[in-house]
């Protein structure tokens, strides 16, 4: 359908929109128009991303002389890929009612690994050894040495794309990775420096989170982007999980050895280089040899860093956004320009840490009296660590380093230098000797912890005209301006028009035997909550069609009450239903059992799906119609308190935002808790039913934390339920779902509009939308 | 198999020196002294049990064989193994023939009755009045014999004996864990761990020994003592090493399954996954159990590859064997050919991205596709039955001609009776297709003539008509009128039939001409067959009359219902 919103049109691919699409867009085209940041929480199962995306890509259209881009980040590739399918039937859409003109390149983005169409390259097993197998074949200097020895081996699509310079385009359309690999594969050209070099003329792009908001890969790959961009973060509720992550390092005594390995063998190479000049000189003729190149590093690190660029074309390196902006226009400290003086410094640094580790209770500091120390023992001033990973990627590069996977100790360490040097607030470093859930196993860790979200973020919001965060849980709303640090021009929280009750959440409390259960610490090992946990399932299987899904708190919380439910033969009962599948911490594994979890669903055995709040499937997998029927909560998703970086965290955010400690982590409990329920519907004509089954559910302080829209559902009746009464209402529910319903709605709510509804609505105002 | 064995006829004869030939059907003793007359034959099936002294007492290997008919055959072996051998292979023999008179009924069905077909069928005559009487009247007059009665009524003899389900068997999902020790090793878990390389290099009581020895292994958890057996152990060793075919076979399914499924895409990026990157000890990372260890299986994972075992189901092996080698170079070559599908990837990826597509679009917001079918919702039948015709009525013209005329139904007709004749009933009366087309011909025709009758009669559709056909025509529109309120198909097919018989027998159309009563028509029906036992040919005779009871009975039912409904409908309009 095509309607207008004020001044834009919009083109969206359905004949039919909610009603809170509709309001969605009308929000979005507001923020737009304003170029400012907004927040926006609707519902799972409203079409968020297709309503985003048809806004987006109409106001564009609309405004053809300053054209914006957008950039949409997703958490997981599995997710882009479906944002990537959504854009393509938008895409065709649009092209169809706009001919040419409404044309776009969008595409996603990802890394060698899931880009990459060399078989060679691809066997490498993980994400690293692809990376480093791709430098083996397409490092400038590999190719140059080639030109002279024959045997050296290169990538052809590399050669191919390169060939092809500048007429190396993609043409406009909708390319999902695997389009972007069927298409370099067709003609021969590389898919990752194809879609590398096509951001700069695409007008949608989609990838990670990871590219704007880890400085390590924002800044190579985000650095062109116009300030003319629209950045959106979907399922952004976790966004400042995100953020803190992206610059939180951790040292262990692997990581310091390796890294000792990593400084030998490029100390070898320094010696090498000085060694052929040696010869060189003896023979007697000139060259441009290793140690010249050391030399002409020496004279550009003096100019400064922000010469760089220039270095050579494709082999940049990970620059540092997070650093202001005229510390890339200081020069390198003197005493790391030499090469071998900058090894020695790192030697400092490692013995240093190496010391700090050998303790033999949990310290914690915080930067400035880190980095103080650091100078008064090792001697390595803080302007000197600022510049640590910056001056070991270009002395890996001038050395002509490929196996760059190998060398991940040492740039783990110099990363953490150069965090530490940079920032002064918003870190502390803990020492841990062992994990306090497991003391008997020495394993000291050093972490440098970012507690401030808005750090990570806050380039972004600088950068960019407009940030767009979404999520169909980000209560309570006002809470992320104050995390991220920005300020929204709109921010807002929609609800959910029903046709009909399609959600069914319910608070167990008691089991069968009216004895309460709940996962809290000191009843979660008793036995009766376990095996009234298990009996829930039991019953819950034989009533409920196809899939269910379960969310347990913690990985070694199910590890353990599958091995009872197994004990007890709980675990055969279930499996007489359906049949079993769970997450592990082997992705594969998983992906795998969550392929044959959809067969089973589809071919109608019927499964069930165990698996862990916070963990991957929650985060991104939808168990969307006959997938998830039903979904049962296991618990509270807490953290795990007694965490030193959670207690420091909590501190940070008391002191600066003054954000209670209950609160945060109440929310942060209750955030996952409807991310893992949410999972469970996909549009209106879905439906599901929820079960948080924990007693604590049923307090009103832990409840009134989860979205509006789960809450709206959640009658009086429902908050206090056992076994037997949970069963009886979902077979009620189940029944009265199986009825046929009008989908327009009934008795007076539109919940679904038409082209007519809409140019009614147009005359007469949003205001007067029934619902 | 032969064995070198001392033949007595009892215990203390000093026996006869000689070879036992063993083979599935019977035991043959020959003497090594050919002079000796005292050649033995066995049946295997007579033989009613066997005892044999246990290996370490101190007598020798024997192993005594009792005829059903209480003779006692002792053989006397070198030594043990060779015993054993022989016993297990009497115990095989033994087991098969007794499996073989009840499969002996499976296959044959037709020449032997069992017991259970007979019960079946009386059930039915018992259940099912009309069908004793049909019963009497043909069978027990001779005019049927018991076979031809029932092959024309298979379909009520249950589905399962006509069709074989081509559906995949199902596999009970119940874990080999579950199994005691003492059971033997067929379960319902087929391993992975089956190559042939394996199966050839141990013997079958091997391969399960080491197999349960690994399970127990896993089961214990004690990784030391793993470790150390595995070391010791080059084909233990095999069971307790992760396996390879399994991780060859998850990263081929990987590259096969949906993309919005591939977790481990995500892997790599973004950098927090790499060592040290990200937040490591805040709790919400569990704790990660030194994973180096090889010999250590989580339960988890035994869940899973349980559930995908019991999901790819049994259907890959259609080898109905117990030999479990069989069963395994079975599953071993169905593989091959299910990775030879996978090469051709493109339907799998078509597939791939439909699936995709379907996943993204939302479906509540547009309009239904591909499912132009509207639900069937019948309040009142006869509403249903009229709208029906009008849509037909409303068809444009050019639509019509592509379909079949009422002559070409009727020569469809014609010609599938023509086929009854010749080949006698078969169990669907009439091919499906034929009865639709005749009926969808029939409405259509019958309702345009009654439209256009009603409304200028002197042009009638009939008029174009040859005369005959008319006449029928007409008649079958009064009575399918009667029979749209059966609003069964079936009933209306043999109706149709029946008027075919009847024009094909020129029985109807010149003996009765007072067909134009439709209450009349009741009763002509035994004069029907008054008039075909004179005119039909006899041999036919009973297929006919096979028609016209059921199509009576049929007929009765709807003249009831079509009375009472006309009452019901004056009695409104009064």
């Amino acid at each position: 359908m095509i309607f207008k919103i004020e001044d834009v049109t919009v083109y969206f691919p359905y004949d039919n929109i909610y009603p809170e699409q509709y309001e969605y867009m009308v929000e979005l085209k507001r923020a737009l128009d304003a170029k400012g940041h907004c927040l926006l929480e609707m519902p799972t199962g409203t079409g968020k991303t297709i309503a985003l995306l048809s806004l987006i890509t109409s106001y564009r259209l609309s405004r053809p002389d300053s054209p914006i881009k957008l950039v949409y980040c997703t958490r997981t590739v599995h997710e882009m890929e479906k944002t990537l399918g959504e854009l393509k039937l938008l895409h065709d859409y649009q092209v169809r009612h706009l001919g040419t003109q409404a044309k776009i390149l969008a595409l996603g983005l990802s890394s060698r690994k899931n880009l990459c169409v060399n078989t060679k390259v691809l066997a490498a097993e993980n994400r690293d050894s692809v990376d480093a197998a791709c430098r083996k074949r397409t490092a400038s200097w590999v190719r140059a040495l080639s030109t002279e020895n024959p045997n050296v081996e290169l990538c052809d699509f590399f050669e191919n794309y390169e060939k092809a310079a500048e007429n190396a385009l993609l043409p406009p359309g909708v390319y999902t990775l695997e389009d972007l690999r069927a298409f370099g594969k067709n003609r021969g050209w590389c898919p990752y420096f194809l879609a590398r070099h096509m951001i700069q003329f695409a007008n949608v792009i989609v990838y990670s989170y990871q590219y704007l908001l880890d400085p390590k890969v924002a800044g190579f790959i985000s650095k062109e982007l116009q300030k003319e961009s629209v950045v959106v973060f979907d399922e952004a509720h976790n966004i400042d999980n995100v953020c803190i992550e992206a610059l939180s390092v951790s040292v262990r005594r692997v990581t310091l050895e390796g890294a000792n390995r990593n400084l030998n063998k490029i100390r070898q190479e320094i010696d090498s280089s000085y060694y052929i000049i040696e010869i060189v000189q003896l023979v007697g003729r000139f060259k441009a040899t290793d140690a010249g190149r050391l030399r002409a590093e020496y004279n550009r690190l003096v100019e400064g860093l922000a010469l760089r660029g220039d270095l050579s074309g494709g082999d940049q390196w990970l620059a540092n956004p997070a650093l202001p902006h005229d510390i890339l226009k200081e020069a390198v400290p003197g005493n790391i320009r030499r090469a071998e003086h900058f090894v020695h410094v790192l030697r400092r640094l490692l013995q240093y840490l190496g010391v700090r580790l050998d303790t033999e209770n949990v310290e914690k500091e915080s930067p400035v009296s880190f980095v103080s120390s650091l100078n008064s023992q090792a001697g390595i001033e803080q302007k000197t660590l600022k510049f640590c990973y910056d001056r070991l990627q270009s002395l890996m590069l001038t050395l002509e380093i490929t196996d760059t996977d190998e060398f991940l100790p040492i740039q783990t360490v110099c990363d953490f230098a150069t965090l530490v040097g940079t920032y002064a607030r918003g870190f502390s470093i803990i020492i841990e000797p062992y994990d306090e859930r497991m003391p008997h196993i020495p394993d000291p860790i050093l972490q440098l912890s970012c507690h401030d979200a808005s750090l990570a973020i806050k380039p972004v919001f600088d950068r960019f005209q407009s940030v767009v965060i979404t999520s169909g849980t980000l209560s309570p709303i006002d809470l992320y301006p104050r995390l991220l640090n920005f300020t929204p021009v709109v921010s807002r929280s929609f609800k959910m028009s029903m046709t009909r009750d399609c959600i069914c959440p319910m608070v167990l409390t008691r089991g069968s035997d009216q004895l309460p259960v709940s996962t809290k610490f000191d009843m979660r090992s008793d036995p009766g909550v376990v095996r009234n946990y298990g009996k829930l399932l039991v019953e819950m299987v034989s009533i409920v069609p196809d899939g269910v899904v379960c969310f347990f708190v913690s990985y070694s919380y199910m590890d353990g009450i599958i091995a009872t439910w197994n004990e007890t033969g709980i675990l055969k009962e279930i499996m007489q239903q359906k049949l079993v599948f769970i997450e592990t911490q082997d992705v594969v594994e998983t992906t795998l059992a969550l392929d044959n979890y959809r067969r089973a669903c589809d071919c109608g055995r019927g499964a069930v799906f165990f698996s862990v709040a916070r963990g991957k499937v929650a985060e991104g997998i939808d168990f969307d119609r006959h997938y998830g029927r039903l979904v049962v909560m296991y618990g509270v998703p807490f953290q795990y308190t007694l965490s030193k970086i959670l207690r420091a965290r909590l501190e940070y955010l008391h002191d600066t935002f003054q954000i209670k400690e209950g609160d945060f982590l109440t929310f942060d409990a209750l955030r996952q808790a409807a991310q893992c329920v949410g999972r469970v519907i996909r549009s209106k004509a879905d439906y599901g039913m929820m079960i948080f089954a924990d007693k604590r559910y049923s307090r009103h302080d832990k409840r009134s934390k989860l979205p509006g829209w789960i809450l709206s559902h959640l009658r009086d009746a429902h908050l206090n339920l056992s076994t037997d009464m949970a069963i009886h209402i979902a077979r009620e529910f189940l029944r009265k779902m199986a009825q046929p319903y009008d989908k327009a709605g009934t008795m007076g709510r539109k919940t679904l509009l038409t082209q007519e509804d809409l140019e009614k609505m147009a005359e007469t105002g949003v205001q007067d939308m029934a619902y | 198999m032969e064995k070198r064995v001392k033949y007595k006829s009892s215990v203390k004869d000093p026996g006869t020196l000689g070879s036992l030939e063993l083979s599935e059907v019977m035991l043959l003793f020959v003497p090594n002294d050919p002079k000796s007359d005292l050649k033995l034959k066995v049946q295997t099936h007579n033989i009613k049990s066997q005892k044999y002294t246990k290996e370490g007492s101190n007598k020798p290997p024997w192993l005594n064989l009792t005829s059903k008919q209480g003779r006692c055959h002792i053989f006397e072996f070198e030594n043990y193994p060779d015993m054993h051998a022989c016993r297990d292979f009497i115990t095989k023999a033994l087991a098969k023939c007794e499996e073989e008179p009840n499969k002996l009924v499976v296959l044959t069905p037709a020449e032997q009755l069992s017991m259970a077909e007979f019960e079946l069928r009386f059930k039915l005559l018992r259940e099912n009045s009309e069908l004793q009487k049909l019963h009497k009247q043909f069978v027990e007059s001779k005019v049927l014999t018991e076979d031809e009665f029932w092959s024309t009524r298979k379909k009520l003899l249950g589905k399962d004996s006509i069709r074989k389900s081509k559906q995949q068997m199902g596999l009970k999902s119940m874990m080999v864990s579950g199994i005691k020790p003492s059971t033997d090793g067929r379960t319902n878990r087929v391993t992975f761990n089956l190559t042939s390389e394996i199966i050839f290099q141990m013997t079958e009581k091997d391969f399960w020994t080491k197999y349960f020895r690994a399970e127990y292994l896993y089961s214990t958890k004690n990784t030391a003592v793993a470790a150390a057996e595995a070391a010791e152990d080059e084909e233990l060793a095999v069971f307790l090493k992760p396996d390879e075919i399994l991780a060859q076979e998850a990263r081929q399914k990987m590259r096969r399954g949906d993309p919005t499924l591939d977790m481990d895409a995500d892997q790599g990026d973004d950098y927090t996954h790499l060592m040290d990157h990200g937040i490591q000890r805040d709790g919400t990372n569990d704790i990660i159990e030194p994973q180096n260890d090889q010999l250590k299986r989580s339960l988890l994972q035994d869940l899973n590859r349980h559930a995908a075992v019991v999901l790819e189901g049994r259907c890959i092996i259609d080898v109905q064997s117990e030999d479990t080698r069989i069963v395994a170079e079975a599953l071993t070559r169905a593989k091959q050919v299910s990775k030879a599908d996978g090469e051709i990837t493109k339907d799998a990826n078509q597939e791939r991205l439909e699936r995709m597509s379907r996943a993204t679009e939302m479906e509540d917001l547009q309009a239904p596709q591909n499912f132009p079918l509207a639900p069937l919702s019948i309040k009142d039948p006869r509403d249903y039955f009229e709208s029906q015709q009008g849509n037909i009525l409303s068809e444009p013209r050019g639509a019509k001609a592509s379909k079949r005329n009422v002559h070409e139904a009727y020569g469809l007709l014609k010609e599938s009776i023509l086929v009854i004749r010749m080949t006698g009933l078969s169990d669907p009366l009439i091919k499906p297709e034929v009865s639709f087309e005749v009926f969808s011909s029939l409405t259509r025709t019958i309702s345009t003539a009654k439209n256009i009758l009603g409304k200028n009669p002197q042009e009638s559709f009939l008029d174009r008509l040859p005369k005959s056909t008319k006449d029928e025509v007409i008649h079958v529109g009064k009575l399918k009128d009667a029979m749209s309120n059966t609003y069964s198909l079936l009933d209306v097919s043999y109706g149709i039939l029946l008027q075919i018989f009847f024009s094909e027998c020129r029985v109807v159309v010149e003996t009765y001409s007072i067909w134009s009563s439709v209450y009349g028509f009741r009763n002509i029906i035994p004069n029907v067959n008054q008039a075909m036992k004179q005119s039909v040919q006899s041999d036919l005779r009973h297929q006919v009359s096979l028609l016209v009871r059921p199509m009576q009975q049929a007929l009765d039912a709807a003249f009831q219902h079509y009375e009472s409904d006309l009452q019901r409908r004056t009695a409104k309009i009064t």
